[in-house]
């Protein structure tokens, strides 16, 4: 019988979110205080040895990350939290940001020493304007840690100079792509830039910045002060815990902690409080919107970066979306291409004009006016938009829709004529 | 120059370290196809034409926006390329008006090229819907069903014209370009320059057609239709039927006029050589009276509304004359319609503009009198071909001609009014002989020819440092201006016009193809056509005009006169932006 | 950059131009806080929206160009340049509330508010509309009501909810 655990999440509902004091009574900042005796590469090397990828979907390596922060060195840098968490179907951020704010300043304080500016960082947290309600406790965790010189200037008597706002998004699941990112927090619209160069070089007000997401500065600090009981779980390729978001027909929706290796089957089931339907499960959508679909046979697949990866899967933002029978492939399809057409920038044809197209398919299917035509020119829409769209958003979009043409592909053409 | 080594398709080249791979690809003859990118202009990878594959990377990257690095192995052709180009285009074209048939851009419009070029075939994806045409302004007309969003109006506008009148509207399916708030570009603070229809590869931004008002003209048998047409358009107009870019065709130019059914043909350099008499004469008198200098030139309408709506705290310094297009309408209905025994009524005037902003000029209120308006039509160069391909001429084999009598006569001083500086030049030429009190034989002023952004000369005549300069493009404009407010801008007169190259690159001229435009420099080559003839002409200097100088004696009086106030003078006022 | 506008808000519309000044000087001058100021401009319009006028009085008084403001006000869907009803109900269509058959909720506030999804209603009252998923998945099916999440819901809950709005724009 599968359990979560808390690591990440040792302070949830443990310490009053809103007192630093709390915080630090919990153990808040001794962290910090250990990194800064140590040796940036010292620090890295903590990460590495716990693999450690980002937690926002791209899976890039923390320590390989911040070694390229660490090798541009500059005076003025910035650093990003991406709290957009516009992934449908997740919301493990919020829960970090309700209850452990303090642990996400500290993550990004210690950020800022390995691989920030010597003179100066701008620090910036990016929360979509959906967590309005939590804005506040942010600001209130900046102003206490700035109060106590965890913030602001010389910050314990480094010479680090960080000073912190809380951002708000306004409606765009594009913003959590890095660089559209940036461009909204520079108050633009949020349309991603033109790569190379990348952000590590040429960031946030043009300056080298460091970005990462919100589990991620979460794990930072823990991981620093004693990573042993974090190291003990997990798989050999996938170390460690992540916080996952269920939802669906679960019994007990909601974001938990599991070590890598728990099967799919052990979150509905064990953790989840098992399915809400008396009917069979029929998928489950894991990683968000622009994840893989991924059979109710396949359920007992592992959660872990390898684990999925031999089906064909990636672990994305650790969302799980669980479906029954009675929810068609169809009324999915309508979800997912209602919601990209929605949020695409607009900027490059294979996405924009790729989502028209879906869209219309779409309402040919539910219509039941669609052609066989409609199927040859939704797959080839589907690979133009994977390989040739500007952004994350267009190339990872296909993603759903592919692997459900590929385990439910008798129910898909069955609504083409 | 520091330079790196790359491979093309598996060809070895050495190109400049700060090159793009599109550019190191055109620089071997593979021209990888474009949408949005604009040379020097508008660099966004949006429309993911250009897409290339890079050995050792994954992915599909653009071409335009991807520097070279030094080994890099490039491919731009391979089945995978072939076909995204060949699916990109697809979407395109699925949310795009594809009747080329009817559209005024068949056979210039860079969409259907690239089609052609691409080989397309089979069934192509159609757009579904309609969406409303926006044509309320009297310059430009804006068409969304054939926007395929590239930006590049956007960029020429704010970039290179420093204005901005263009946003992206919205995001996603809904995207859109248009001026702000869904104004007309009338509303907008819109200079009408048109530089944004030079720069868009469809139809998506067109000049407001006026053909259909110029046939019912000609066709009407009680009308007395006269044209006048620009300078410019000579320079430009052969390239409509074929000619190579900075070809002459002046005389040609009169008889297709006359075949179309026009009554008289006239040359707007007539006026041009008006114009400089009476400005000449309004600069000497603001040096000799301490009134406001410099003195800035008024026959660029987009430069006029430049002023008024973004710098109108120095409209004072703007000269009274109207433009000569202006001015040569009202001297036609009144001098010309008094010399023939015609009721001005009845004359219906047309002019010839490499501009979309002179059909704003024209439609002013302040631009008519007792004769009616100056000027009843205006059409630009690339209207006039599509009349003259209406009529069947084959303009090529046209017999020369000239032009009419009086109002067909100019100087050469008149035929350079459309290059930059071409104005400055001519009002040296004169004013330089008033001053001086003699004839100058030196007439050629370098200093204020060819195409940068601001140019500066002194002249030294009749015992006076007389200190000038020329702006072309309105960014340059603005420079110019911010002296000016400095107090550091001591001259005695400026040229301004509103399009960078002044109006042999209007937003009335013939569409060039953005390969052209990198191939050859469309600007010069236009100038080139009008220093040519001025050269080679007897008469170079406005004021030795002898029908200018008989419209004064039998008409006007003299240069600033009563009626020159009258009839070719007007005045300015502020503009909000919104 | 061009010179600043002198548009003639100030003039016509002074109230509106006085919440845009106090919104640009509570949050700072400068063009990062561009979103920030129009989303609190439209916090307290009546309205929920920003109009034509916001936008310029933002343009003069922020120094950014007009066509900049109009971009940024139009790309979000947080903002709107619309007017909206006095309670927008925002639906989320997201997977999680598709698969928890938020189907039946979008009938249900349909038959609530007496118009379709997507407008306002002749009154002014209520905007009702689908917005994507902001993260209350472990409450779907739900929407969000002027902001707040309102999860779990029933036909009764909705009920409830939509008289009680009614009840406070009658006292208004």
């Amino acid at each position: 019988m599968s359990k979560p655990v808390s690591i990440i999440s040792k302070n949830f509902y443990n310490i009053n979110p809103d007192s630093i004091d709390d915080y630090i009574a919990a153990g808040g900042f001794e962290a910090l205080k250990k990194a800064v005796a140590m040796k940036p590469e010292e620090i890295i090397d903590i990460f590495d040895r716990s693999d450690l990828q980002g937690r926002g979907g791209a899976a890039f390596s923390v320590a390989k990350k911040w070694t390229h922060a660490l090798r541009v060195p500059a005076p003025i840098k910035g650093i990003m939290c991406n709290a957009d968490e516009g992934e449908p179907g997740t919301f493990k951020d919020r829960a970090l940001l309700e209850h452990n704010p303090f642990g996400v300043i500290e993550g990004m304080v210690i950020g800022a020493y390995v691989g920030g500016g010597s003179q100066m960082n701008h620090a910036r947290i990016y929360i979509r304007e959906e967590y309005s309600y939590l804005h506040a406790r942010m600001k209130n965790a900046i102003r206490q840690s700035e109060e106590m010189g965890f913030l602001g200037k010389n910050i314990l008597g480094t010479g680090l100079n960080i000073e912190m706002k809380v951002v708000s998004g306004a409606g765009a699941y594009v913003c959590g792509e890095s660089s559209a990112l940036l461009e909204s927090t520079e108050g633009k619209a949020g349309r991603p830039r033109i790569k190379p160069p990348r952000l590590n070089n040429v960031g946030l007000y043009n300056l080298p910045t460091l970005l990462n997401n919100v589990e991620s500065y979460s794990i930072v600090p823990i991981l620093v002060s004693d990573d042993s009981e974090y190291r003990s779980h997990g798989t050999e390729k996938s170390i460690g815990t992540k916080m996952i978001s269920v939802s669906g027909k679960v019994q007990k929706p909601g974001v938990y902690e599991i070590p890598f290796g728990t099967t799919i089957r052990e979150v509905v089931y064990d953790i989840a409080g098992g399915p809400s339907s008396k009917l069979p499960l029929k998928f489950v959508q894991i990683g968000g919107a622009s994840g893989a679909i991924v059979p109710a046979k396949e359920l007992d697949t592992p959660i872990s970066y390898e684990g999925l990866a031999e089906i064909g899967v990636a672990v994305g933002s650790g969302a799980i979306v669980v479906a029954d029978e009675s929810n068609s492939m169809l009324d999915y399809f309508e979800s997912l291409a209602h919601f990209f057409a929605h949020e695409s920038c607009g900027k490059c044809t294979p996405c924009r004009e790729g989502n028209r197209q879906l869209v219309r398919i779409v309402e040919h299917m539910k219509s039941g006016n669609a052609t066989s035509a409609d199927f040859q020119r939704l797959s080839g829409i589907l690979k133009h938009m994977k390989g040739s769209s500007f952004c994350g958003l267009g190339k990872t979009e296909p993603a759903p829709f592919l692997s459900a043409i590929k385990h439910f592909e008798d129910e898909i053409k069955g609504y083409f004529k | 120059m520091e330079k790196v080594s790359i491979k093309i398709d598996g060809i070895s080249v050495e190109v400049p370290k700060a090159s793009t791979v599109l550019q190191a690809a055109r620089s071997i003859g593979i021209n990888i196809p474009t949408l949005c990118y604009l040379e020097g202009v508008n660099k966004t990878g949006a429309c993911r034409m250009c897409l290339v594959e890079i050995e050792g990377e994954r992915g599909l990257q653009t071409s335009c926006t991807l520097p070279v690095k030094e080994d890099m192995s490039v491919i731009t052709r391979s089945r995978r390329i072939r076909e995204a180009r060949k699916e990109n285009m697809q979407l395109i074209l699925a949310n795009h008006n594809s009747d080329c048939l009817s559209c005024s851009k068949n056979t210039s419009c860079e969409l259907q090229k690239l089609c052609e070029d691409l080989g397309m075939s089979g069934e192509l994806m159609r757009m579904q819907g309609q969406k409303p045409v926006d044509d309320r302004s009297p310059s430009i007309v804006r068409d969304p069903s054939k926007c395929i969003l590239c930006g590049r109006c956007i960029a020429v506008c704010k970039n290179v014209q420093g204005i901005g009148v263009l946003s992206v509207a919205e995001r996603g399916l809904d995207t859109e370009i248009l001026p702000a708030f869904g104004n007309s570009f009338e509303e907008a603070p819109c200079i009408f320059c048109g530089q944004c229809i030079n720069a868009c590869p469809t139809a998506a931004l067109t000049e407001k057609s006026e053909i259909d008002k110029v046939w019912e003209a000609l066709e009407d048998n009680d009308l007395h239709v006269v044209v006048q047409v620009a300078p410019a358009v000579r320079a430009a107009l052969g390239e409509e039927f074929g000619m190579p870019i900075g070809t002459s065709v002046t005389r040609q130019m009169y008889t297709s006029l006359r075949m179309l059914g026009f009554d008289k043909v006239f040359d707007t350099n007539f006026a041009a050589d008006l114009t400089i008499l009476e400005e000449g004469t309004e600069l000497l008198e603001r040096i000799k009276s301490g009134g406001k200098l410099p003195m800035i030139t008024s026959c660029s309408p987009g430069w006029i509304r430049y002023i008024e709506i973004y710098h109108p705290d120095l409209l004072e310094h703007v000269s009274s004359c109207k433009s000569p297009q202006q001015m040569m309408g009202s001297v036609l209905k009144t001098y010309y319609a008094q010399l023939n025994d015609l009721d001005p009524k009845k004359i219906f005037s047309v002019s010839v503009m490499p501009c979309t902003a002179k059909k704003y000029e024209a439609s002013k209120e302040e631009m008519a009198g007792d004769h009616g308006r100056d000027v009843d039509a205006v059409l630009t160069t690339r209207e006039l071909a599509r009349m003259i391909k209406e009529a069947s001429l084959d303009f090529v084999s046209l017999e020369p001609s000239d032009a009419d009598e009086i109002f067909g006569d100019y100087t050469g001083a008149g035929v350079i009014f459309g290059a930059t500086g071409g104005v400055m030049e001519a009002a040296i030429r004169t004013v330089a002989d008033i001053l001086e009190g003699a004839e100058i034989d030196e007439i050629e002023y370098e200093a204020v020819r060819g195409l940068e952004g601001v140019k500066e000369a002194s002249v030294a005549v009749g015992g006076l440092t007389v200190k000038v300069a020329v702006a072309h493009g309105t960014d340059n404009a603005r420079k110019l201006l911010g002296l000016i407010r400095e107090g550091k801008g001591d001259y005695h007169f400026i040229e301004v016009m509103a399009c960078p190259g002044g109006c042999v690159n209007g937003g009335g001229q013939p569409y060039v193809f953005p390969f052209e435009r990198e191939k050859y420099n469309v600007k010069q080559l236009r100038a080139g056509a009008l220093y040519k003839e001025d050269a080679e002409l007897p008469l170079r200097k406005s004021h030795l005009n002898p029908s200018v100088q008989k419209l004064y004696s039998d008409f006007l009086g003299k240069p600033g006169s009563h009626k020159s106030h009258e009839l070719l003078h007007t005045s300015y006022r502020k503009r909000n932006q919104f | 950059m061009l010179k600043p506008l002198n548009s003639k808000v100030e003039e016509n519309c002074p109230k509106l131009y006085k919440n845009v000044v106090d919104a640009v000087g509570k949050l700072g001058n400068r063009r990062d806080n561009l979103i920030a100021v129009l989303l609190n401009v439209q916090s307290v319009s009546s309205r929920n929206y920003i109009s034509k006028e916001a936008m310029l009085a933002v343009s003069e008084i922020m120094g950014i160009p007009a066509q900049e403001v109009y971009e940024v006000a139009t790309f979000y869907h947080a903002i709107s340049t619309e007017p909206r009803g006095r309670f927008l109900v925002q639906l989320c269509r997201g997977t999680s509330c598709t698969v928890n058959n938020s189907v039946n909720v979008k009938d249900s506030l349909e038959a609530e508010l007496g118009i379709k999804i997507g407008s306002t209603t002749p009154d002014g009252i209520f905007t009702f509309e689908y917005t994507p998923c902001f993260g209350a998945c472990d409450v779907s099916p739900a929407m969000r009501l002027n902001g707040r999440i309102m999860g779990n819901l029933t036909h009764e809950k909705i009920r409830h909810i939509i008289s009680k709005c009614r009840e406070v724009a009658e006292n208004e």
